[in-house]
């Protein structure tokens, strides 16, 4: 199948993917108990204001009916009201997306450096003190969630040892670059503005560091299993034995095949970080949307929920292509099959 | 030809018949598990958090902090004899109260894990059987929407739209769990399915009850085995984070997540009421994941 | 005549043990072989008994860190394989020898296209003459490719091994080995893993490769027909020992060791007999092998001195040898 074909149907399974999600999340932000009309005026308002505002947002209509007048707004950009900070959700969102992309991408990177570089090592000094040491670190860093890592980088870096900044995007008294992608990293650098590049840059190791460190060690493992597989197969000493030289054999013929496993299970974990980034947002005061999310759930937030769920759907959904866009280019047998599973 | 490398079943399977042959192995069986170090010190581990929270009241040291007690002279006691652990902020002991809070993970753990893996299985053997058909196109879609949401939202989602607590909580997560089950499943009852005894089975007419599970089934237990054993460390974490933002037990009763969260906010000077929790989440998804290692070991020895 | 100057590869009293949980496989245990220059050697022997393991010694490309030779050496036109520098090695598998496995399907790597695979092979075996343009190395596969008719050439090149039937993968391999001159071809069971028909027409193909470049040649197979056949020496391997070595006709015709002999007993054969009597046993362990002739537990006429030590290659007739104090009388 070719690669075109091949994206054409991810993409459509993906849409349908991304509506079932919707029609999923519709339901049960309605079947809540509770009348959001109410609690958005809250207990003191008269009926009849309250009863205008369940108009407005078509309350009294039929549920097929509110799902068709929500998926329209979804889809003009509208995800309606915020109960919470009685903005817009789409300007909430557009404010906070960014920090969390910019997190999610900053720990991606490590992960992706970092799970490759260990895995790597691992295997090629397999049975060796590195082997070792590095097993032992993937064993204690896959079993610290997120939120404990976090802590910990709190009270080393917060108090103990305040080489790391442990609060927000960016020190009080730098100024913010202009706001063009939103990501503090690029936008300084675009403006040659270093003092807040660096500085913007600071803030963002501790909480990806703690983000990344489960799902980085995961896949350490991984690629040490998957070269240590690779590495005892035929078509290796083949290639050897052909007379190739020792170093193409290592970075071309081991490398390809054995990152396939590896770029699947990064991919999965990439997309899990926009969601799984609201704990360490909380504890680092990270304005993210992941933050936001969640405590729009805590308040029953209902138009934020839904959008922001969508939002990670679309998220997830748009990775996974890209993921499998890069494994059908590493392992063409992938091609001929859609993603079903591992 | 059976593949070598797919999974030894035989002894997965022995653990399900009563006067089994998986203990009359077990010297074989053991020596299989034993090889790792790291997987005795695994089932050293859980044996110990699963024993701690059984006997919970009987050998904890301050059985009534867990409930609704107070003790404003003795709050934020640093960590002593008396005190394994120190107090927190309402006096309470946090070694016997991490205990109790064990407690609340495995229930948590098992509930979840009983309540997704027998659906979640059933349907990935059903597609794999009638694979290419409406019916696995209708079943894998629908597992895909739900695995196309990133899972701690999901759960999230549900616990905060119901009422914070344990049990829903573990509708929660139940929910978000039993797809993966069916993913692995599906992989492996989708390539049984076509394997020569199973077509044979077919062909001689055993009813597709009896092909499901005991031609199928079978042979996919040993990987669900070793899943579900990792899956309790799993289980364990998302209850923390749930527990952490305030959904689960709520107090007075202990939960390690909001624990660690309570904790946070008298950091530095009081560290233990946040460091210990926190140390014995990780203790207790380490040791699961040590013992499932060792699992798999043992029960996958597919490949030698 | 044959003298000295003409011997290609010698191998001498190998011994290879691989390191397992629990102790070593003493998988080789002296093995002794030679190959002449443009000589055709058979080295046949049941399944697991050193075989290939004796050839990835030559290439020195046995799984790395799990091995260990103990004692033993290999010489290629004089110069001992295991003492040689790492350059050496290279120019050893770049250019003299090439290895074609026994499985092709395990022997390409799944993710790259065959133009690849060939091309690299070239690139790295012409290295010293900076022949590293893409046209000519596109060329040089191409031409290899038809050498072992393979249908369509330049399509083929851009095909993944999985794309490939089994047929056309072994000759894919083939073509890899032959892509450029070479002084030694190791055929490790070519075609086995496939059906009879065409492991008859790979056996052909290689029969023509080897007449028309006059290369030497070691066949491993555990078809003694296959062997008589196509070769002008045949080496019996038992239990990673040599056994019996001798010219094809001289072993069938007057076999000595009792494992030929077993062997030569076990082939069917159509014209009457009934079934074919076989060889009671298996291969011994090789974590603890037996201290003196590894044949020994098997063997109906042992004498006490079989379990003691290991018997060396006798020489009973002219190039006729036997490890087997049987015959030492």
């Amino acid at each position: 199948m070719k690669l075109g074909s091949f994206l054409l149907k991810r993409l459509l399974l993906s849409i349908f993917v991304i509506f079932g999600l919707s029609i999923v999340i519709f339901i049960i932000a309605r079947v809540v108990p509770g009348d959001p009309a109410r609690m958005a005026l809250g207990p003191r308002a008269p009926e009849e204001v309250v009863q205008r505002l369940r108009q407005e947002m078509y309350l009294d209509k039929p549920l097929p009916e509110q799902y068709f007048y929500w998926i329209r707004g979804v889809l003009s950009g509208d995800f309606g009201r915020s109960l919470v900070t009685k903005r817009a959700v789409s300007e909430d969102i557009k404010e906070f997306l960014p920090a969390t992309m910019e997190l999610a991408i900053f720990a991606g990177i490590l992960m992706a450096i970092f799970a490759v570089l260990l895995g790597t090592l691992a295997a090629r000094y397999k049975d060796t003190w590195v082997d070792s040491l590095i097993r032992t670190l993937s064993y204690f860093g896959v079993a610290i969630p997120a939120f404990v890592a976090a802590i910990i980088f709190m009270l080393l870096f917060g108090y103990y040892w305040p080489i790391l900044p442990v609060l927000g995007r960016l020190s009080p008294g730098i100024s913010h670059p202009t706001r063009i992608t939103g990501l503090l990293t690029l936008d300084s650098l675009i403006q040659g503005n270093f003092v807040a590049f660096w500085d913007a840059l600071k803030h963002l190791i501790l909480p990806s560091v703690a983000l990344s460190l489960g799902a980085l060690f995961q896949e350490a493992r991984i690629t040490r299993s998957s070269m240590v597989d690779n590495m005892r197969k035929d078509f290796l000493s083949a290639e050897r034995g052909y007379g190739i030289p020792e170093r193409v054999i290592m970075f071309k013929y081991l490398l390809k095949p054995s990152l396939i496993p590896t770029v699947s299970m990064m991919g999965l974990d990439f997309a899990s970080l926009f969601a799984n980034a609201f704990l360490v947002e909380t504890i680092f005061n990270w304005p993210g949307i992941s933050r936001y999310g969640i405590s729009a759930m805590m308040h029953k937030d209902l138009s934020v929920i839904s959008a922001v769920i969508i939002v990670f759907g679309a998220i997830f959904v748009v990775v996974n292509i890209i993921v499998d866009i890069i494994v059908a280019f590493l392992d063409p047998r992938a091609r001929l099959s859609t993603s079903r599973g591992i | 030809m059976r593949n070598s490398n797919q999974p030894n079943n035989s002894i997965a399977i022995s653990l399900l018949r009563p006067k089994s042959i998986f203990w009359l192995n077990l010297g074989k069986n053991w020596y299989k598990f034993s090889r790792n170090t790291l997987s005795i010190v695994g089932l050293v581990i859980v044996a110990g958090i699963i024993i701690s929270a059984i006997f919970a009241p009987w050998i904890t040291p301050y059985p009534k902090h867990a409930g609704p007690f107070v003790d404003f002279d003795n709050t934020g006691q640093p960590p002593s004899l008396q005190h394994l652990c120190g107090t927190d902020n309402m006096g309470r002991d946090i070694f016997s109260r991490i205990i109790f809070a064990f407690r609340g993970a495995l229930i948590m753990a098992v509930v979840v894990l009983a309540l997704a893996v027998p659906p979640g299985v059933l349907l990935g053997l059903i597609a794999g059987y009638f694979q290419n058909t409406w019916i696995d196109t209708v079943i894998m879609r629908i597992t895909d929407v739900f695995l196309g949401v990133p899972p701690l939202i999901l759960a999230l989602a549900i616990a905060a739209m119901l009422k914070p607590t344990l049990m829903n909580a573990m509708i929660a997560v139940t929910v978000m769990w039993w797809p993966w089950y069916t993913r692995l499943v599906y992989g492996m009852a989708s390539s049984v399915r076509n394997e020569y005894f199973v077509i044979a089975a077919d062909l001689t007419g055993a009813s597709k009850f009896h092909i499901l599970f005991r031609e199928i089934l079978l042979n996919c237990l040993s990987p669900v085995f070793t899943k579900m054993a990792l899956d309790v460390g799993w289980v364990i974490l998302i209850g923390a984070s749930l527990s952490f933002v305030g959904l689960g037990e709520q107090p007075p009763i202990p939960a390690l997540g909001q624990m660690v969260s309570d904790g946070a906010r008298y950091m530095p000077t009081f560290w233990w009421m946040t460091i210990f929790p926190a140390l014995a989440i990780v203790l207790a998804i380490l040791g699961f994941n040590l013992m499932g290692d060792g699992l798999r070991d043992m029960l996958e020895t597919g490949r030698e | 005549m044959k003298t000295k100057e003409n011997i290609l590869l010698d191998i001498k009293d190998l011994h290879v043990w691989y390191r397992v949980y629990g102790g070593y496989l003493k998988v080789l245990n002296g093995v002794h072989l030679m190959v002449r220059e443009g000589e055709r050697v058979g080295l046949v022997g049941e399944a697991g008994c050193g075989k290939t393991t004796t050839m990835k010694s030559i290439l020195q490309i046995l799984p790395p860190g799990d091995f260990h030779i103990p004692q033993g050496q290999i010489f290629y036109k004089g110069q001992d394989v295991l003492k040689m520098s790492f350059k050496e090695l290279q120019r050893l598998r770049s250019r003299e020898i090439a290895m074609i496995f026994q499985d092709p399907t395990a022997a390409l790597n799944p993710v790259f296209i065959i133009g690849t695979q060939i091309g690299d092979v070239i690139k790295y075996s012409s290295a010293f003459e900076e022949n590293e343009h893409k046209e000519k190395i596109k060329e040089q596969s191409i031409k290899a490719l038809k050498e072992v008719y393979l249908p369509d050439p330049e399509r083929m090149r851009i095909n993944y091994p999985f794309q490939l039937s089994g047929g056309m993968k072994q000759r894919v391999c083939i073509a890899m080995a032959i892509s450029s001159p070479r002084n030694l071809l190791i055929a490790d069971e070519p075609g086995t893993s496939l059906d009879v028909t065409i492991q008859d027409q790979i056996m052909r193909l290689l029969n023509e490769i080897v007449e028309k470049r006059k290369t030497s040649v070691i066949l491993i197979t555990h078809s003694l027909g296959v062997a008589k056949e196509m070769t002008d020496r045949i080496y019996v391997m038992y239990a990673g020992t040599i056994v019996e070595t001798a010219l094809p006709e001289v072993l069938f015709k007057n076999p000595v060791h009792p494992y030929t002999k077993g062997l030569l007993a076990s082939v069917p054969k159509i014209s009457g007999g009934g079934i074919a009597k076989g060889i009671p046993g298996k291969l011994p362990s090789y974590l603890n092998p037996p201290s003196g002739c590894r044949f020994q537990p098997r063997c109906e006429q042992e004498i006490p001195i079989c379990s003691e030590k290991p018997p060396q290659l006798f020489e009973i007739e002219k190039d006729h040898l036997v490890a087997c104090y049987l015959t030492q009388r």
